[in-house]
């Protein structure tokens, strides 16, 4: 699979005439640049200074290795074959012909330089002035093909966009989730987490979202789904014992909601693949099944405790003691060899248990929300002992 | 604590009176047991109330989301973090977190052990593959074999990935 970004920066050469006397980036750099750029959503930097010595660097090829034909036995040893070898080399460097040019501009210092020691160290700080000037350029010339590649990832990232917008598709319901909640930010900002979880790219897999004909219960599944996961909705949706809802009247549920371009932090969650639904959640004025976090369940732990205690202190002759429920941990710590329909109604019915322990608590002892005169009559009494 | 100080609690909790009032009107599952069982007992789904650390009662979620995205890239998954106990007892954060081997112990945590485990790696082929290239006179590791590798204490086990497909394993002693 080719690498839009790459595509697109090879073709920018061809497509523009003043990208003639650019030299485009090695593939090798450029593979690195695009992954770093896709993965991280931001601008790749700086290049490295030419004279920067990379740790790590590519090992030298096997052929190049020079080993003696038996390993030196000692340290001695070692040190002796590498003074040899760089007695060598210099050496070498030594007997290799000298031809210095020396330019007619060069600009000699006044007075004349007493010798022919500063005479070379004239010149040489002339030649390495040189060289910074070209290692300069080709740095600038880096910098600048860097420039290039980030804004053609931003052009890329707002074309997907565009895409994503197009009026009346089959993913329109996922695009409307966008809109409503940043729009072009927020899927710039979510595509390197998309790219991150294995989505490369992101615009064309939220096009596979479909918004309709996805039902569960008799009622639409919305916001958009991936075809994956509504093959598995509409295989739950034939499993639902039909006969016991349309026995009773039961209005199964209101909204279910799918598609939600929103991550778990930095991570990339399942309402962004559109591979979870939500139900009953958007419901404002009865929102009843709540995502339950550490506080929640604390309070709820504490009202069950409550309950608990006061229904062994004054025991009904006519009802059986239940058992200490709580919110924390795991529901299924205790029954683990359940097989999957019974564990399905053990969690719906520790579900329902809570639900039914917080109503009736809030029923002695609240009125919409507050505690009641009685609660506050009781609090006081007990805070006058 | 009292009554009152619960009920502070609760509201704090629960997004003050408005919310607590919800509660107090509908409870926190308004899902019949009926839509609850058929999402819950799907063996490709699970339900946000099996989490551990929270509850989320009104989700429902795919068990495995690389089955959604697709393999576009090799994924390396460690097959031995579990073995210091059977996978039976493993929770499914800790069975979503280890990324483990075998889809299995997602799909079918019952059955899954770590002999199975190993013999589904084996069935893949992938041990059998390679060992000719690594040694002339190696046999090719078996399931027995490759479990007890898998069950011990110093392995650890890498397996790479490709479109779901184990396409190379590496082990790391400590």
């Amino acid at each position: 699979m080719s690498d839009p970004l790459i595509d697109r920066y090879r073709a920018s050469f061809p497509q523009h005439p003043a990208r003639r006397t650019h030299e485009p980036l090695d593939d090798s750099k450029l593979r690195k640049l695009s992954e770093q750029i896709q993965w991280t959503g931001k601008h790749p930097g700086t290049p490295m200074p030419s004279g920067a010595t990379v740790r790590f660097a590519t090992l030298a090829d096997p052929q190049d290795w020079v080993l003696p034909r038996q390993a030196p036995t000692s340290m001695q040893q070692q040190f002796q074959v590498l003074k040899r070898r760089e007695l060598e080399r210099l050496a070498k460097i030594a007997s290799e012909p000298v031809s210095l040019q020396v330019p007619q501009s060069a600009a000699l210092p006044s007075p004349a330089p007493s010798s022919m020691q500063q005479q070379l160290e004239v010149l040489g700080r002339q030649e390495r002035a040189r060289w910074d000037k070209i290692v300069d350029e080709l740095w600038r010339a880096e910098q600048t093909e860097y420039d290039i590649l980030w804004q053609l990832y931003e052009r890329m990232v707002t074309e997907e966009y565009v895409q994503l917008a197009t009026p009346n598709a089959s993913w329109s319901a996922a695009y409307k989730e966008f809109e409503e909640r940043g729009g072009l930010d927020l899927y710039r900002s979510l595509r390197p987490i998309y790219y991150r979880a294995g989505v490369r790219q992101p615009h064309k897999f939220i096009m596979q979202m479909v918004s309709s004909n996805v039902r569960l219960g008799g009622v639409e599944v919305r916001q958009g789904v991936h075809p994956k996961f509504a093959k598995i909705l509409e295989r739950v949706d034939r499993s639902i014992n039909r006969s016991v809802i349309a026995q009773f009247g039961i209005q199964p549920v209101r909204y279910i909601g799918c598609f939600r371009p929103s991550p778990l932090g930095d991570r990339i969650s399942n309402h962004m693949i559109g591979a979870a639904i939500d139900i009953d959640a958007t419901i404002k004025s009865a929102d009843r099944n709540p995502h339950l976090k550490r506080p929640q369940l604390e309070a709820l732990d504490e009202m069950l405790a409550f309950r608990f205690k006061e229904a062994s202190q004054n025991p009904n002759p006519l009802v059986a003691p239940g058992p200490k429920l709580t919110a924390s941990g795991s529901w299924l710590a205790g029954v683990p060899n359940l097989d999957a329909i019974d564990r399905a109604r053990a969690l719906h019915a520790q579900t329902v248990a809570i639900s039914k322990e917080a109503k009736a608590f809030l029923d002695e002892f609240s009125i919409n929300g507050s505690p009641s005169r009685r609660v506050r009559a009781r609090a006081l009494v007990r805070g006058a002992r | 604590m009292n009554a009152f100080q619960i009920i502070e609690k609760l509201a704090k909790a629960f997004g003050g009176q408005a919310g607590l009032r919800n509660v107090q009107k509908g409870g926190i599952i308004s899902i019949p047991l009926e839509v609850f069982e058929a999402l819950a007992s799907d063996g490709d789904l699970q339900s946000g109330t099996q989490y551990d650390t929270s509850k989320d009662i009104m989700h429902f979620e795919v068990r495995r989301a690389a089955d959604i995205i697709g393999g576009e890239r090799v994924s390396i998954a460690r097959a031995s973090v579990c073995s210091p106990k059977p996978c039976t007892e493993i929770s499914p954060a800790e069975t979503e977190s280890q990324n483990c081997s075998a889809a299995f112990a997602a799909r079918q945590p019952s059955r899954c052990d770590h002999r199975e485990r190993a013999s589904v790696i084996a069935r893949a082929g992938v041990t059998a593959a390679p060992t000719p290239q690594l040694s002339t006179s190696a046999a090719p590791l078996d399931a027995g074999k490759l479990s007890q590798v898998i069950e011990h204490q110093a392995a650890t086990l890498l397996v790479a990935r490709s479109h779901g497909a184990i396409v190379g394993m590496l082990t790391l002693a400590r």
